[in-house]
């Protein structure tokens, strides 16, 4: 969820307590006036009072498996991500820190493809292996 | 419009005339007319909690998964607020025993 769409939310159940003082005000004032023996109805049928839908495992986000680099011919990651609307590039030996990475999947850097690579004789890093993409998102 | 609990009888026109004073039938009526009004507010209060409701639901790309908080404050038939416990406070410290009275050297 981009930061946009917290926003959005909070913003909304903030107005949604706003309601809720309301309503506790009503029915205080209610039963202010007939000495507390007021009996309410129950409050009508709310998304909130729906019972929560369980997630079977398969809806469940999988967890991005990377695998550990073959230290015979791979020598880092080369990351490909997107800052800023910018594409750009990456190499770490840190693959604990990149599968954190890619499962807070945060919204201002979005990974797009690990592959391995070796270092030539010149330093130049010589991809190995595709490890992991991101698939295309719906409708792009 | 208020409606009367199940377990009592509706007063008729003739047992409210007859049977109360003109202070207290017109006192009675002024709380209808009040208490129907903030019904209808309480009403218009749910009305909108549940578009509100549906709107964090749309944001969210599907029903039945976000975790609304419960109200704020208690309201007839929903979950009451969850209240964190206040921290224990410490203990008020024993006093000390008084020390033994030194005899007065005269």
């Amino acid at each position: 969820m981009d930061p946009l769409q917290s926003l959005h939310i909070i913003d909304l159940l903030r107005e949604r307590e706003a309601e809720f003082v309301r309503v506790w005000e009503c029915e205080q004032a209610i039963q202010g006036l007939l000495q507390g023996a007021f009996r309410f109805d129950p409050p009508p049928d709310l998304p909130s009072r729906a019972k929560p839908k369980r997630r079977r495992p398969a809806d469940a986000v999988a967890s991005p498996r990377l695998r550990r680099l073959r230290p015979d011919r791979e020598q880092a990651y080369r990351v490909e991500y997107d800052c800023e609307g910018t594409v750009r590039t990456s190499q770490t030996t840190n693959g604990d820190f990149l599968r954190s990475l890619l499962e807070l999947d945060p919204p201002g850097l979005r990974v797009r493809r690990v592959d391995s690579v070796r270092l030539d004789a010149d330093g130049n890093a010589v991809p190995v292996d595709l490890l992991w993409q991101r698939e295309p998102e719906p409708g792009l | 419009m208020a409606k009367t609990p199940k377990n009592m009888e509706p007063l008729s026109f003739v047992d409210i005339v007859m049977h109360a004073d003109a202070e207290t039938i017109k006192a009675a009526y002024e709380a209808r007319v009040k208490v129907d009004e903030l019904l209808a507010q309480r009403e218009e209060a749910y009305r909108r909690i549940a578009e509100l409701e549906s709107q964090v639901e749309t944001v969210i790309g599907e029903e039945g998964v976000f975790v609304f908080p419960t109200p704020p404050l208690p309201v007839a038939g929903l979950p009451a607020p969850t209240v964190k416990p206040a921290p224990a406070k410490p203990a008020p410290a024993k006093p000390k025993p008084a020390a033994p009275a030194q005899p007065e050297n005269a």
